[in-house]
Order: C-alpha cells, then structure tokens, then sequence
C-alpha cells in the first residue's frame, strides 16, 4: 500500500558534469526531509490526428514526441538545504575555508552564461519491498526557490524543480538511513537592514521576511535525438531576485519614506542586508548593495503594517543585484559528479 | 602555425583557431589567505560550446587541498585569481586579460626573440 511517510528524496550538494548525464547513485546521500511526500510528475506531449479528418470522431493514434517533470517541494529552512538551493540556483560561487568552518560566497551567474547547473536526484518509498518506487531523475534544474519566516518560528523553504522528463528505476539504490543533520534556521535569527546607508537595522519592526530566486528557466526549441529534454536555459535577464518584508510602519516612518520621500518625485536607494544566522560560523548572509523598496502601507490587527518590495538593480559592486555570503560545514558546492 | 595571441588582440574570432584554453598558466595559492577550496569559471567560447546543447554554464575547478600550484588553463586561471586566493606563478609564460577592476595593460605575452635588435632591423 502506498505510504506517503515512507517518502524520501536524496541529493548531492555537488552538479551534473553534463546535463542530463546522471550523477552518481552513490552520491545521493543528502536527505532532506519534506513537509510533504509530492513525487514528481511526468508530463507527456503526444501527437495525434486530433487536426485531422480520419472518419472518425476522435483521435486514432498518440504519439510520444516529448517528456518533461516537475516536482514542488516544501521544506523546513535549513542552512545546508537553504545554501544548495542558492548554490544551484545561481551556480557561481567561490568555497574557502578549512575544517570544520567553510564560506561560499555566491553570485549571480556572469552575462555570458546561457544554462543553468543541473543534478540528479532520487525519489523513493523506503518500505519493505517497495524497491519498485525507487527512482533516479535527471536533468534537473531549481526553476525556483523560496524561504519564509513569519514571526520568531522555523522557516519554510519553498523549490520548483524540473526535470528532463526521463524516469530511472533504482531498485538497487541505497537510500540515507537518517536525514542530513541539517542547521534549522527560524525567523528569530534572520536580523535586517534597510535604508540608504546600510546599517539602519528594521529587525525590531520586521513581520516577515521572503525570498525568492527564479531562474525563469526556458527549454529552448530543441530537435535532438529522444524525448527528453535537451537543454535548460536561464531565461532571458534572469535569475532574478524578490525579497519581500513587513514591518510594523505607518506613513510616518523612514521605511516609507525611502519609497515616497519628501519631494515625491524621486524613491530614495537603499540597501538591504539580511543575515540570517546561527553563530558567526554558520550563517547566510544577502546583501543587494543597490535596490528601491516599493512600500503599501495596510492596517493589520492593530497596527499598520507596511509591505516592502526590495526591487532588484544589478550593479558592479555585487556582479548583479545581490551576493550571497554562506557560512557552513560543507567543504565545497557543485562538485561536477560522475 | 597560427598566432593565436595576435588573435585575442584583435578580438578576432575563428572557429578553427586553437581553443585559448589549451594555454596553461600555473597558479599558486596565496599564502595566509584562507584555503579556496571551490571556484566557478566562466569558460572561453569553444566550437564544442557552439555545437552543444546545455555546454555554456558556469564550471568549477575544485582544486586540490593538498596542492599549492596548478596548472590551470587560462579561463581557470583568470577566475582564480579573481578570488583573490591564488596568483599567477612568476614562472608562468602567459600574461592574462583581466576585466575592471582587475585590469591591466590589454595585452598577451609575446615571447621576447632574443635575436632581436634594439631599434629593429
């Protein structure tokens, strides 16, 4: 009987050295649990003769012309799967460090890059004899990530995946026996800064915090041999970069005012620093060094909350509109793997 | 044989010229800076590229930890340096074209012919 709490889903913290050629199974260790147990779907685009007049009233015949999956997990945030999800999405990153403290300082990908890193990953109902829900998928891109905290509480991490549409059974897979001991991150620990200079901390009036990074991924017309998908391209002025925050304010306040300042003709350009942080050793901090906040003020309870849209502007301090700083235990990302 | 640093100079591409990163450079690591352990490189144009779906993302050098000197191609090189962990080691033959902030003089190394002549022929 199919058991939605058997469910497990495994990864690498290293990448596809090509796409669509499968990381090794022995690699696929990390396993991070789900707040629910959605297996990936594998949509299929057939042709038929629906458009053409048979004698009959319907289609007569489909044909497989293309695969492709998709898969959405939700997750508790925590600073490992955070990290590979940063790390995947963007993909350009420089590791140092040494044992047992590591930092992977990630940016966006350089304006001559075209794809997206890829990986594999593994799908599975750990039951006696369920070998034959054991599943390898490759060619996977993070179309998108996102991370909430709402409050002081555990964080929620939010991924869209895609696929290449092919399915592996893997019934001689072996599959994690325990979760990655993960580095849980909750809302308490996520400290903000926002304004002009930089260092105006809105920590004591912050509601909420989201990010999300899309990588508005485009799977080019391709004519390459099979159904599967050939190639995944970020799309076109992407991965771009939401971040969106509520504090307690009213239109008196600075917050506001960066967004609709005195003379009203101009919105004041600010920068934001999010630090989410466990120790000083195990933190991710995102810094966009240059951004506008788009600010609605609304009555909430009883308060006036104001929403901030942190609207994204690339520029050469970041290479892009923002930098990733991660502080983990992991040694180094996107090892390419076979 | 073609003159392939006359080629970078001119920005002319071809696609049959030698692929740029067949030139090695060595590189060090930088004393007292904190070991890199992993770094993205975005790689020189290749026909492969051209030829490939899916070959023109970000690729990574992991270099080795136990190792202070490699000998990296120069699209690896320039990105290491980049880090700031590692330098192009002084015995290396090839001068690298680095973007702003990091630039200098957009030249390549030419060999110098010690037959020549001060003031030319």
């Amino acid at each position: 009987m199919p058991a939605p709490t058997a469910f497990k889903w495994a990864i690498s913290f290293g990448k596809e050295t090509t796409f669509g050629v499968a990381e090794t199974l022995a690699g696929l260790t990390n396993w991070f649990p789900v707040k629910s147990a959605d297996i990936t779907d594998i949509q299929t685009n057939f042709e038929t003769d629906a458009d053409e007049i048979t004698g009959y009233r319907g289609e007569t015949f489909h044909q497989v012309f293309e695969r492709k999956g998709t898969v959405s997990r939700t997750a508790k945030a925590s600073l490992e799967l955070l990290t590979w999800c940063i790390e995947m999405s963007l993909g350009n990153h420089v590791d140092s460090g040494t044992t047992p403290n590591y930092t992977s300082t990630v940016k966006w990908p350089t304006s001559c890059i075209t794809n997206p890193p890829s990986f594999t990953y593994l799908e599975a109902e750990d039951c006696p004899g369920s070998t034959n829900t054991w599943f390898s998928y490759k060619g996977a891109v993070l179309e998108s990530f996102s991370v909430e905290f709402n409050g002081k509480g555990p964080g929620a991490i939010t991924m869209t995946i895609k696929n290449d549409g092919s399915e592996t059974a893997q019934p001689g897979a072996v599959l994690p026996a325990t979760p990655y001991a993960a580095t849980r991150l909750y809302g308490y620990q996520v400290n903000t800064k926002l304004g002009p200079a930089g260092t105006e901390d809105i920590s004591s009036i912050m509601r909420s915090w989201k990010l999300t990074v899309s990588m508005g991924s485009v799977e080019p017309p391709s004519m390459t041999a099979g159904v599967f998908v050939a190639e995944q391209q970020y799309g076109l002025k992407n991965p771009k970069i939401d971040v969106e925050l509520a504090v307690k304010a009213d239109k008196g306040h600075a917050v506001y005012g960066y967004y609709n300042p005195v003379d009203q003709t101009t919105v004041t350009t600010v920068k934001h620093i999010a630090t989410i942080s466990v120790n000083s050793n195990r933190q991710i901090v995102l810094t966009n060094s240059q951004a506008k906040a788009v600010v609605q003020i609304k009555p909430s309870g009883s308060e006036f909350q104001g929403t901030v849209k942190v609207m994204e502007e690339h520029q050469a301090t970041d290479a892009g509109p923002g930098v990733f700083v991660c502080k983990t235990g992991v040694t180094a990302w996107l090892a390419a793997t076979p | 044989m073609v003159d392939q640093m006359d080629e970078t100079r001119t920005g002319e591409q071809r696609t049959d010229a030698p692929a740029q990163d067949t030139a090695k450079v060595r590189i060090r690591r930088v004393a007292g800076v904190d070991p890199i352990m992993a770094f993205s490189y975005t790689p020189f144009r290749t026909p492969e590229m051209d030829s490939q779906p899916h070959s023109n993302a970000m690729r990574d050098f992991h270099p080795d930890p136990n190792q202070d000197v490699f000998e990296v191609s120069a699209d690896i090189a320039m990105a290491a340096v980049m880090t700031g962990g590692f330098e192009v080691d002084p015995s290396s033959r090839v001068k690298l074209n680095f973007p702003a902030p990091f630039a200098s003089p957009r030249d390549t190394f030419i060999e110098p012919d010690p037959d020549a002549k001060e003031g030319g022929e």
